[in-house]
Protein backbone atom coordinates (compact mmCIF):
# COMPACT_ATOMS: atom_id res chain seq x y z
CA UNK A 1 0.00 0.00 0.00
CA UNK A 2 1.63 3.38 -1.08
CA UNK A 3 0.76 6.78 0.24
CA UNK A 4 -1.10 9.00 -2.01
CA UNK A 5 0.30 12.03 -2.37
CA UNK A 6 -1.31 15.28 -1.59
CA UNK A 7 -3.35 16.75 -4.34
CA UNK A 8 -2.19 20.42 -3.53
CA UNK A 9 1.41 20.43 -2.02
CA UNK A 10 1.70 22.91 1.30
CA UNK A 11 3.46 26.28 0.53
CA UNK A 12 5.55 26.79 3.23
CA UNK A 13 4.75 30.52 4.46
CA UNK A 14 8.24 32.06 3.69
CA UNK A 15 7.00 31.87 0.11
CA UNK A 16 3.54 33.51 -0.10
CA UNK A 17 3.21 37.56 1.71
CA UNK A 18 1.00 37.06 5.05
CA UNK A 19 -2.11 38.89 4.39
CA UNK A 20 -2.15 42.61 5.49
CA UNK A 21 -3.84 43.19 9.21
CA UNK A 22 -6.21 45.26 9.54
CA UNK A 23 -5.46 48.62 11.45
CA UNK A 24 -6.90 48.78 15.25
CA UNK A 25 -9.34 51.92 13.84
CA UNK A 26 -10.70 49.95 11.55
CA UNK A 27 -11.33 47.28 13.30
CA UNK A 28 -13.05 49.15 16.22
CA UNK A 29 -15.01 50.96 13.67
CA UNK A 30 -18.23 49.58 14.61
CA UNK A 31 -17.58 50.07 18.76
CA UNK A 32 -16.17 53.68 17.48
CA UNK A 33 -18.97 55.03 15.89
CA UNK A 34 -21.47 53.54 18.78
CA UNK A 35 -19.27 55.51 20.87
CA UNK A 36 -19.85 58.49 18.96
CA UNK A 37 -23.11 58.27 18.87
CA UNK A 38 -23.37 57.08 22.59
CA UNK A 39 -21.90 59.38 24.63
CA UNK A 40 -23.45 62.67 23.67
CA UNK A 41 -26.86 60.75 23.83
CA UNK A 42 -26.00 60.04 27.00
CA UNK A 43 -25.15 63.06 27.80
CA UNK A 44 -27.63 64.89 26.83
CA UNK A 45 -30.26 62.46 28.38
CA UNK A 46 -29.08 62.84 31.88
CA UNK A 47 -29.10 66.51 31.44
CA UNK A 48 -32.14 66.73 30.01
CA UNK A 49 -33.63 64.26 33.00
CA UNK A 50 -32.32 66.83 35.54
CA UNK A 51 -32.99 69.78 34.25
CA UNK A 52 -36.69 68.35 33.60
CA UNK A 53 -36.71 66.90 37.01
CA UNK A 54 -36.31 70.56 38.50
CA UNK A 55 -37.85 72.40 36.37
CA UNK A 56 -40.45 70.45 34.65
CA UNK A 57 -44.18 69.60 35.28
CA UNK A 58 -45.00 73.46 35.61
CA UNK A 59 -43.65 73.76 39.40
CA UNK A 60 -41.22 76.30 38.24
CA UNK A 61 -41.05 79.92 36.33
CA UNK A 62 -39.31 78.98 33.05
CA UNK A 63 -40.85 80.80 30.38
CA UNK A 64 -41.31 84.91 30.36
CA UNK A 65 -45.01 86.02 29.00
CA UNK A 66 -43.90 89.87 28.57
CA UNK A 67 -47.31 91.53 28.57
CA UNK A 68 -47.17 94.77 26.40
CA UNK A 69 -47.92 97.86 28.23
CA UNK A 70 -51.37 98.33 29.05
CA UNK A 71 -52.29 95.33 27.37
CA UNK A 72 -53.22 91.93 28.32
CA UNK A 73 -52.01 88.33 27.90
CA UNK A 74 -53.79 85.06 27.99
CA UNK A 75 -51.66 82.38 29.79
CA UNK A 76 -52.97 79.11 31.53
CA UNK A 77 -56.70 79.73 31.08
CA UNK A 78 -56.69 83.05 31.98
CA UNK A 79 -56.52 86.84 30.57
CA UNK A 80 -54.70 88.95 32.71
CA UNK A 81 -54.12 92.49 32.90
CA UNK A 82 -54.31 95.48 32.40
CA UNK A 83 -52.25 96.16 35.08
CA UNK A 84 -52.44 99.12 37.38
CA UNK A 85 -49.54 100.31 40.08
CA UNK A 86 -48.81 103.23 42.37
CA UNK A 87 -47.29 104.40 45.56
CA UNK A 88 -49.28 104.71 48.66
CA UNK A 89 -48.40 107.98 49.67
CA UNK A 90 -50.94 108.05 52.79
CA UNK A 91 -49.25 105.55 55.22
CA UNK A 92 -50.53 107.59 58.18
CA UNK A 93 -52.74 104.90 58.99
CA UNK A 94 -50.71 101.94 58.53
CA UNK A 95 -47.59 101.17 60.44
CA UNK A 96 -44.86 101.66 58.18
CA UNK A 97 -40.86 101.45 58.83
CA UNK A 98 -38.91 104.54 58.27
CA UNK A 99 -37.20 105.14 55.16
CA UNK A 100 -39.84 103.01 52.75
CA UNK A 101 -42.24 103.03 50.56
CA UNK A 102 -45.49 101.32 49.79
CA UNK A 103 -46.24 99.91 46.03
CA UNK A 104 -49.43 98.74 45.27
CA UNK A 105 -50.41 96.70 42.20
CA UNK A 106 -53.88 95.09 41.10
CA UNK A 107 -53.95 92.49 38.40
CA UNK A 108 -57.20 91.76 36.96
CA UNK A 109 -57.77 87.74 36.37
CA UNK A 110 -60.25 86.90 33.98
CA UNK A 111 -60.51 82.97 33.71
CA UNK A 112 -61.86 81.28 30.43
CA UNK A 113 -63.81 78.91 32.36
CA UNK A 114 -62.13 76.61 34.44
CA UNK A 115 -60.67 78.35 37.78
CA UNK A 116 -56.83 79.06 37.71
CA UNK A 117 -54.67 79.32 40.36
CA UNK A 118 -51.51 81.19 41.18
CA UNK A 119 -49.20 82.24 43.48
CA UNK A 120 -48.97 85.69 45.26
CA UNK A 121 -47.18 88.30 42.92
CA UNK A 122 -44.01 89.33 43.33
CA UNK A 123 -42.01 92.32 42.64
CA UNK A 124 -38.63 92.72 40.85
CA UNK A 125 -36.79 95.58 40.69
CA UNK A 126 -35.45 95.32 37.00
CA UNK A 127 -32.03 96.65 37.66
CA UNK A 128 -30.63 94.17 40.49
CA UNK A 129 -33.22 91.04 40.14
CA UNK A 130 -33.76 91.47 43.85
CA UNK A 131 -37.57 90.51 45.00
CA UNK A 132 -40.10 91.92 47.25
CA UNK A 133 -43.29 89.53 48.27
CA UNK A 134 -46.45 91.19 49.63
CA UNK A 135 -46.90 92.34 52.80
CA UNK A 136 -50.63 92.82 54.68
CA UNK A 137 -50.92 92.26 58.25
CA UNK A 138 -47.22 93.90 58.87
CA UNK A 139 -48.08 96.65 57.74
CA UNK A 140 -51.02 97.02 59.82
CA UNK A 141 -53.57 96.59 56.91
CA UNK A 142 -56.46 93.80 58.05
CA UNK A 143 -56.97 91.10 56.37
CA UNK A 144 -59.60 91.94 53.49
CA UNK A 145 -61.96 89.32 51.63
CA UNK A 146 -62.00 91.84 48.61
CA UNK A 147 -58.38 92.13 47.96
CA UNK A 148 -56.96 89.07 47.13
CA UNK A 149 -53.33 88.44 47.20
CA UNK A 150 -53.46 84.55 45.07
CA UNK A 151 -55.99 83.59 42.72
CA UNK A 152 -59.50 82.73 44.07
CA UNK A 153 -61.99 80.13 42.37
CA UNK A 154 -65.20 81.34 42.66
CA UNK A 155 -68.17 80.28 40.76
CA UNK A 156 -70.56 82.08 39.55
CA UNK A 157 -73.05 78.90 39.34
CA UNK A 158 -71.57 76.42 41.95
CA UNK A 159 -72.71 73.52 40.06
CA UNK A 160 -70.71 74.39 36.32
CA UNK A 161 -66.77 74.30 37.17
CA UNK A 162 -66.11 76.11 33.84
CA UNK A 163 -67.94 79.17 35.18
CA UNK A 164 -65.10 80.58 37.37
CA UNK A 165 -65.83 84.21 38.12
CA UNK A 166 -63.37 87.04 36.89
CA UNK A 167 -61.48 88.72 40.21
CA UNK A 168 -58.13 91.17 40.94
CA UNK A 169 -55.37 90.31 42.52
CA UNK A 170 -54.38 93.17 44.88
CA UNK A 171 -50.68 93.82 46.26
CA UNK A 172 -48.64 96.12 48.31
CA UNK A 173 -45.02 96.22 48.65
CA UNK A 174 -42.57 97.61 51.15
CA UNK A 175 -39.45 98.64 49.56
CA UNK A 176 -36.68 100.45 51.00
CA UNK A 177 -36.87 104.58 49.53
CA UNK A 178 -33.43 104.04 47.74
CA UNK A 179 -34.80 101.19 45.93
CA UNK A 180 -36.23 102.93 42.19
CA UNK A 181 -38.08 101.44 39.27
CA UNK A 182 -38.60 100.07 37.04
CA UNK A 183 -40.10 96.83 38.28
CA UNK A 184 -41.64 93.97 36.81
CA UNK A 185 -44.53 92.21 38.34
CA UNK A 186 -44.52 88.53 38.21
CA UNK A 187 -47.61 86.42 38.10
CA UNK A 188 -47.00 82.39 37.84
CA UNK A 189 -50.09 80.51 37.53
CA UNK A 190 -49.38 77.23 38.72
CA UNK A 191 -49.22 74.07 36.52
CA UNK A 192 -47.74 76.44 33.44
CA UNK A 193 -43.86 76.56 32.98
CA UNK A 194 -44.75 80.20 32.14
CA UNK A 195 -44.98 83.32 34.06
CA UNK A 196 -46.51 86.47 33.36
CA UNK A 197 -44.54 89.93 33.31
CA UNK A 198 -46.05 92.93 33.77
CA UNK A 199 -43.31 96.15 33.51
CA UNK A 200 -44.45 98.92 36.12
CA UNK A 201 -42.84 102.18 36.83
CA UNK A 202 -44.92 103.19 40.12
CA UNK B 1 13.95 44.29 40.63
CA UNK B 2 11.00 41.76 38.85
CA UNK B 3 10.10 40.59 42.91
CA UNK B 4 10.91 44.34 44.96
CA UNK B 5 8.59 46.05 42.35
CA UNK B 6 5.24 44.61 43.77
CA UNK B 7 6.30 45.44 47.09
CA UNK B 8 7.47 48.91 46.56
CA UNK B 9 3.94 49.37 44.71
CA UNK B 10 2.23 48.07 47.91
CA UNK B 11 3.78 50.07 49.68
CA UNK B 12 2.74 53.49 47.58
CA UNK B 13 -0.54 52.47 47.48
CA UNK B 14 -0.82 51.86 51.57
CA UNK B 15 0.92 55.16 52.12
CA UNK B 16 -1.42 57.18 49.75
CA UNK B 17 -4.76 55.94 51.39
CA UNK B 18 -3.20 56.84 54.72
CA UNK B 19 -2.40 60.14 53.39
CA UNK B 20 -5.85 60.07 51.48
CA UNK B 21 -7.16 59.20 54.79
CA UNK B 22 -5.83 61.42 56.91
CA UNK B 23 -6.65 64.83 54.85
CA UNK B 24 -10.45 63.76 54.03
CA UNK B 25 -13.00 65.64 55.76
CA UNK B 26 -15.37 63.79 57.44
CA UNK B 27 -18.96 62.52 56.61
CA UNK B 28 -21.38 64.85 55.65
CA UNK B 29 -18.83 68.27 54.90
CA UNK B 30 -19.62 68.36 51.35
CA UNK B 31 -23.44 69.58 52.86
CA UNK B 32 -22.13 71.57 55.51
CA UNK B 33 -23.11 75.02 56.16
CA UNK B 34 -20.96 78.09 55.77
CA UNK B 35 -21.14 79.60 58.69
CA UNK B 36 -20.29 83.74 59.27
CA UNK B 37 -18.78 84.27 63.03
CA UNK B 38 -20.15 86.91 64.20
CA UNK B 39 -20.27 89.37 67.86
CA UNK B 40 -23.11 90.56 69.99
CA UNK B 41 -23.92 93.95 68.39
CA UNK B 42 -22.51 93.57 65.09
CA UNK B 43 -24.06 92.92 61.80
CA UNK B 44 -22.89 89.85 60.27
CA UNK B 45 -24.42 88.42 56.62
CA UNK B 46 -25.08 84.93 55.09
CA UNK B 47 -26.44 84.59 51.86
CA UNK B 48 -30.11 85.80 51.31
CA UNK B 49 -29.28 87.85 55.26
CA UNK B 50 -27.98 89.85 56.81
CA UNK B 51 -28.42 89.61 61.16
CA UNK B 52 -27.47 91.52 64.23
CA UNK B 53 -27.98 90.11 67.77
CA UNK B 54 -27.97 92.29 69.90
CA UNK B 55 -28.49 90.99 73.06
CA UNK B 56 -28.29 87.55 74.84
CA UNK B 57 -30.24 87.07 78.04
CA UNK B 58 -31.29 84.48 80.72
CA UNK B 59 -34.94 84.41 82.81
CA UNK B 60 -36.77 81.51 84.84
CA UNK B 61 -39.84 82.92 82.84
CA UNK B 62 -40.90 84.50 79.78
CA UNK B 63 -44.12 86.23 78.31
CA UNK B 64 -44.86 86.90 75.11
CA UNK B 65 -47.02 89.56 73.38
CA UNK B 66 -50.10 87.89 73.92
CA UNK B 67 -49.62 87.50 77.40
CA UNK B 68 -48.61 83.97 77.57
CA UNK B 69 -46.05 83.29 80.54
CA UNK B 70 -44.01 80.12 80.49
CA UNK B 71 -41.79 79.00 83.30
CA UNK B 72 -38.42 77.17 82.36
CA UNK B 73 -35.02 78.21 81.59
CA UNK B 74 -34.74 80.68 79.07
CA UNK B 75 -32.09 82.04 76.89
CA UNK B 76 -33.71 84.89 75.23
CA UNK B 77 -31.90 86.19 72.15
CA UNK B 78 -32.83 89.83 70.28
CA UNK B 79 -31.91 89.97 66.95
CA UNK B 80 -32.13 92.93 64.27
CA UNK B 81 -32.76 91.18 60.60
CA UNK B 82 -33.00 91.68 57.12
CA UNK B 83 -33.55 89.98 53.62
CA UNK B 84 -30.65 91.14 51.21
CA UNK B 85 -31.80 89.66 47.44
CA UNK B 86 -35.30 87.91 47.91
CA UNK B 87 -38.55 87.77 50.16
CA UNK B 88 -39.35 84.53 48.63
CA UNK B 89 -39.03 82.26 51.59
CA UNK B 90 -37.19 84.67 53.85
CA UNK B 91 -38.51 84.28 57.07
CA UNK B 92 -36.32 83.77 60.19
CA UNK B 93 -36.56 79.51 59.98
CA UNK B 94 -33.31 78.40 61.61
CA UNK B 95 -32.36 79.22 65.15
CA UNK B 96 -30.48 76.69 66.91
CA UNK B 97 -28.41 76.57 70.04
CA UNK B 98 -26.31 73.87 70.78
CA UNK B 99 -24.54 73.46 74.30
CA UNK B 100 -22.07 70.56 75.22
CA UNK B 101 -23.11 68.04 72.79
CA UNK B 102 -27.09 68.81 73.11
CA UNK B 103 -28.55 71.15 70.86
CA UNK B 104 -31.72 72.71 71.04
CA UNK B 105 -34.01 74.49 68.19
CA UNK B 106 -35.58 77.94 68.96
CA UNK B 107 -39.22 77.67 70.74
CA UNK B 108 -42.56 77.70 68.89
CA UNK B 109 -44.48 77.74 72.47
CA UNK B 110 -44.61 81.58 72.63
CA UNK B 111 -45.28 84.28 69.87
CA UNK B 112 -41.39 85.14 68.85
CA UNK B 113 -39.50 86.54 65.58
CA UNK B 114 -38.58 82.87 64.72
CA UNK B 115 -40.06 81.99 61.51
CA UNK B 116 -41.34 85.28 60.84
CA UNK B 117 -40.97 86.91 57.53
CA UNK B 118 -37.86 88.95 56.56
CA UNK B 119 -37.81 91.59 54.11
CA UNK B 120 -34.84 93.05 51.60
CA UNK B 121 -33.77 96.27 52.73
CA UNK B 122 -36.09 96.76 55.36
CA UNK B 123 -34.96 95.56 59.10
CA UNK B 124 -37.01 94.07 61.26
CA UNK B 125 -36.46 93.39 65.59
CA UNK B 126 -37.47 90.97 67.93
CA UNK B 127 -36.61 88.06 69.75
CA UNK B 128 -36.05 84.28 69.80
CA UNK B 129 -36.58 81.85 72.97
CA UNK B 130 -34.98 79.13 73.78
CA UNK B 131 -35.43 76.82 76.35
CA UNK B 132 -32.70 75.00 78.32
CA UNK B 133 -32.95 72.04 81.20
CA UNK B 134 -32.10 73.92 84.51
CA UNK B 135 -28.38 72.29 84.46
CA UNK B 136 -27.47 73.95 81.16
CA UNK B 137 -26.67 77.21 81.75
CA UNK B 138 -23.37 76.98 82.14
CA UNK B 139 -20.05 76.79 80.05
CA UNK B 140 -20.05 78.09 75.96
CA UNK B 141 -22.59 77.76 74.12
CA UNK B 142 -23.37 77.87 69.77
CA UNK B 143 -25.84 79.93 68.50
CA UNK B 144 -26.48 79.31 64.53
CA UNK B 145 -29.20 81.77 63.25
CA UNK B 146 -30.53 81.82 59.58
CA UNK B 147 -32.86 81.98 56.65
CA UNK B 148 -33.78 78.38 55.52
CA UNK B 149 -34.99 75.72 57.36
CA UNK B 150 -32.79 72.77 56.12
CA UNK B 151 -29.24 74.32 57.05
CA UNK B 152 -27.82 72.27 53.91
CA UNK B 153 -25.11 74.25 52.21
CA UNK B 154 -26.82 77.07 53.03
CA UNK B 155 -25.57 80.31 54.73
CA UNK B 156 -25.49 80.48 59.07
CA UNK B 157 -24.65 83.01 61.55
CA UNK B 158 -22.63 82.07 64.14
CA UNK B 159 -21.88 83.43 67.46
CA UNK B 160 -20.36 81.49 70.53
CA UNK B 161 -21.95 82.72 74.19
CA UNK B 162 -20.38 82.44 77.48
CA UNK B 163 -23.50 81.26 79.21
CA UNK B 164 -22.50 81.08 83.10
CA UNK B 165 -21.33 84.51 82.25
CA UNK B 166 -25.40 85.47 81.32
CA UNK B 167 -27.09 86.82 84.51
CA UNK B 168 -30.59 85.01 85.17
CA UNK B 169 -33.48 87.24 85.67
CA UNK B 170 -36.59 86.58 87.22
CA UNK B 171 -38.66 87.38 84.18
CA UNK B 172 -38.55 88.50 80.47
CA UNK B 173 -41.11 89.65 78.31
CA UNK B 174 -40.52 89.15 74.65
CA UNK B 175 -40.71 92.31 72.11
CA UNK B 176 -43.18 92.35 69.30
CA UNK B 177 -42.06 91.82 66.17
CA UNK B 178 -42.02 95.09 64.75
CA UNK B 179 -40.05 97.15 61.95
CA UNK B 180 -36.36 98.19 63.46
CA UNK B 181 -36.83 101.75 62.46
CA UNK B 182 -40.11 102.96 63.35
Amino acid sequence: MTIPTPLVADTPESQTPAPKQPGWWRTNRLALVALLVLVPAIGIGVGWNEWYSYYGYGFRKVTVVEVPDKGTVKVAGAEWGPVRSGEITDTSTLDMPKGTRLLAAIVPVKPDGKAVSCEAPMLVQQSTGREWTPMRSEVGLAYSFDENETCVSDLADEKDPESAQPFSLTVGFVVPDDVTGPFWLDVDPRGDGRFVRFSIDP
Amino acid sequence: MKKVLPWLLTLVLLAGAWVQNAVALPDGSSEASFLTPATVGHAATARNLTLTVTDVRAARSITDPTGRTLESTWVVVDVDAEAIDSQYGATLGFAELTVGERTFRATERVQSFFRQRLVPGVPRSGAVAFELPADALKGTGTLRLGIPSDARYDGLVELTIDLSDIPVEDAITLPTTHWTHT
